[in-house]
């Protein structure tokens, strides 16, 4: 069973990182094992010296050595690395910050969240940490860089590896490249507009269809993208937005119906008031009451009768002036509907189109005809 | 066109049709009673000389254009007219003719007769009533009367109607009245003096409107007009001035005293209040009856008493006088009065009998021949 190893970076950070980068290297802590050790330019120091903390641990206590080891490697390759002043957090200050547990250091290298508070509470551009851990004949390896101020993780690498301790560092170094490589984080860009069925094109390239829920977009590469929007019957909606690495953006297309001038249809005549007839019918009904209790009212008594039948004869004649007198009212607002109803009504005047001639070729010849509208 | 449109219909109602109403108030309707006329009308009783006709009602003082006349306890209106100097009448309606009500002054009234100046202008059995009055043709106060019947070959008259001889052989067919009813034709009055000597079912003569004749309204008297005399009722009369102006006195005046010889017209000095010096008024002359129970219309003339004489069903009251000599009861050169003797005592002036009465001796005939108990004509 191999012994996995925590190897203890700080003891040999200061002179990996001497050597490695020719460098200053200013030890902060009593120990170098336990010290921080600071990395720096020299001369000139005028620019403020980056904090970056380097703490591997092992994933046992077999492999804290190994951890330990690991870290002295790994220290002394990021210090060749640095192209400023550098100033390492080792080990011993870090485990200060989470409690001196082995445990809770272990818990919080695994969690960029954590890393990232660390690197807050100490105020560090950068934290470099990981887990090794033997296994038959080998060992694996997980290393993250997370950075200080935003607790982003930035990079990361991890593998396999056969052989000794030695091939455990030779891969570390191999791979501390990676946790350099420009982490590609995805962008989600989600598109919705106002229209169901509108088409999503992002570059030009139709990337879908609004079916009520916002489009999802990808894999888009941070930058400058137009984003267009088309639908029947809408005005193109075309936006060009810059999208930033890892960037979650929702747009909001609101699609303007296109306004189509069709001409009103001609309005339809109006025709012959009904009025007309209703007023010509209350007009007759009121003539025709004149005509027959008026001439009715004219009338005299006949000779011989006595006076009390005259008079009663004169009683029926004034019922009869009387109807005939409402009737002359009826007649008169006959009129007055007639009239309103003439007023009112639509003769087509000059749209009225005049006589036309009509050419219809056929087959076995042309027929010419005359129409005219009535 | 919101406002004209109901001014238009207001317009077209006030032009509407209208009844023309003046056919109830100007065309002679005839009538049977009340009944014929329709309300607010009556019926006046003109025959015999007329159709009954239909007018108004009235009150006495307001609301006609004329006489308002009573008919049978209903007051009725007569429509006015006047008669204009050259004797033309205004205008009535169809079927009226305006009718003198008085020779003294123009008034007349529309009354549905024909209308004369003399008999000549009536149907040959027919007498204009100007000539029973005593005014020719040429009387400019003779227009206005009109005809009035004569009896008929058996010598009967029509309804309400009854011959009195006019003398010389001519006669009349004099309307009669039933008192209480007293409605008789313009220029009649009931003769109520006569109804005091009647049987029950005999008429009582219309007479026509002399000074002194009873009357109810201006309709009834063709000289004077119809007056209050106080106790003697309403007679067509004048005051004592003006007759005094007019014949020198009452007496003097052609009047139902002149007619009739029981009576006299003599002036009432305390009627109509002593203005004008009283009234004319008609006096029951020798023989005629006298104040009765029922009333004192029928006073005595003056010089004369009321005296209660026995009859055979009870008693009478007439006018007399006492008196010893048949001298005594006339006047000089007149005889038609005789003084009966007194059983004990002045006797009493009566006047003599006309042929036919019952007589017991010849001074009691008027002919002065008692035949057999019974005047007779020319002693022979």
């Amino acid at each position: 069973m191999r012994v996995a190893l925590l190897i203890a970076v700080i003891g040999l950070a200061a002179p990996v990182a001497a050597q490695a980068t020719g460098s200053d290297v200013e030890s902060t802590g009593p120990e170098p094992e336990s010290a921080l050790a600071e990395v720096a330019d020299a001369p000139p120091r005028e620019a403020p010296a980056a904090r970056i903390a380097v703490l591997v641990l092992g994933a046992t206590d077999d492999d804290a050595a190994a951890a330990d080891g690991v870290s002295e490697v790994l220290i002394g390759a990021i210090a060749s690395r640095a192209t400023g002043p550098l100033r390492i957090v080792g080990k011993e200050e870090l485990q200060a910050a989470l409690g001196h547990e082995e445990s809770r250091s272990l818990e919080c290298v695994s969690s960029p969240r954590c890393l990232g508070r660390l690197g807050v509470q100490l105020e560090l551009d950068e934290v470099i940490a990981g887990v090794v851990r033997a296994r038959d004949g080998g060992w694996r390896f997980d290393l993250n860089r997370v950075d200080g101020r935003s607790g982003q993780n930035v990079g990361r690498t991890s593998g396999e590896v056969e052989g000794d301790l030695g091939a455990l560092a030779a891969a570390l170094l191999e791979g501390l490249p990676s946790l350099y490589v420009a982490q590609v984080v995805p962008i989600t860009l989600r598109v919705a507009t106002s229209v169901r069925g509108a088409r999503i094109l992002v570059d030009g390239s139709l990337v879908g269809h609004f079916a009520g829920r916002p489009v999802e977009v990808t894999g888009l590469e941070p930058g400058p993208h137009t984003i267009a929007v088309e639908a029947e019957g809408h005005e193109r909606w075309e936006r060009e937005i810059e999208l930033a690495a890892g960037s979650e953006r929702d747009v909001d297309a609101g699609l303007t119906p296109i306004v189509v001038n069709v001409p009103p249809p001609p309005p339809e005549p109006r025709g012959l008031s009904s009025l007309i007839w209703v007023g010509a019918g209350v007009a007759a009904l009121g003539g025709g009451m004149i005509t027959a209790f008026g001439i009715r009212s004219r009338g005299q008594p006949a000779a011989g009768v006595t006076r009390a039948e005259a008079v009663a004869f004169h009683e029926d004649r004034q019922r009869d002036a009387r109807i005939a007198n409402v009737g002359l009212g009826v007649a008169g607002a006959g009129v007055g509907i007639l009239v309103t109803g003439l007023l009112l009504s639509d003769f087509g005047g000059d749209d009225v189109p005049d006589d036309q001639v009509v050419v219809d070729a056929r087959a076995d010849g042309v027929q010419i005809g005359w129409r005219r509208a009535w | 066109m919101r406002r004209a449109l109901p001014a238009l219909a207001c317009a077209l109602v006030l032009l509407g049709c209208q009844v023309d109403s003046d056919y109830l108030e100007d065309v002679l309707y005839h009538c049977e009673g009340p009944a014929d006329c329709g309300e607010g009308w009556g019926c006046v009783r003109a025959s015999p000389y007329a159709a009954d006709f239909c007018a108004p009602d009235c009150e006495e003082d307001s609301g006609c254009d004329g006489i308002c006349t009573v008919q049978n306890d209903r007051a009725l209106c007569l429509r006015g007219c006047r008669f204009r100097e050259d004797g033309t009448a205004s205008s009535c309606s169809e079927g009226y003719e305006c009718v003198r009500t008085s020779v003294e002054t123009d008034e007349g009234v529309c009354y549905p007769v024909q209308t004369c100046r003399s008999s000549a202008e009536c149907a040959s059995e027919e007498i204009c009533l100007s000539e029973l009055v005593g005014l020719g043709p040429e009387d400019p106060d003779s227009a206005g009367f009109y005809c009035v019947p004569t009896p008929d070959e058996t010598g009967s008259c029509g309804l309400r109607s009854t011959p009195v001889s006019l003398g010389a052989g001519s006669q009349l067919c004099l309307a009669t009245c039933d008192p209480p009813d007293t409605r008789c034709p313009p220029g009649f009055g009931c003769l109520l003096q006569s109804a005091i000597l009647a049987e029950e079912d005999d008429d009582v003569l219309c007479f026509p409107g002399l000074y002194g004749v009873p009357c109810d309204d201006d309709t009834n008297c063709i000289f004077g007009s119809c007056r209050d005399t106080g106790g003697a009722g309403r007679q067509c009369t004048l005051t004592c001035e003006e007759a005094g102006l007019l014949a020198g006195g009452c007496g003097d005046l052609f009047s139902l005293g002149t007619v009739i010889g029981a009576l006299e017209l003599e002036c009432e000095p305390e009627a109509n209040g002593g203005e004008g010096g009283g009234l004319c008024v008609v006096r029951s002359d020798i023989g005629f009856v006298c104040t009765t129970p029922e009333s004192d219309a029928y006073r005595c003339a003056e010089g004369l008493e009321c005296r209660t004489f026995p009859t055979s069903d009870g008693s009478i009251k007439l006018c007399t006088k006492t008196c010893r000599i048949d001298q005594q009861c006339n006047e000089p050169g007149s005889s038609e009065h005789y003084c009966v003797d007194g059983l004990a005592g002045p006797g009493f002036c009566f006047p003599r009998a006309p042929d036919g009465s019952d007589c017991t001796e010849d001074r009691e005939c008027v002919s002065g021949t008692c035949r057999e108990g019974t005047c007779a004509g020319s002693p022979t």
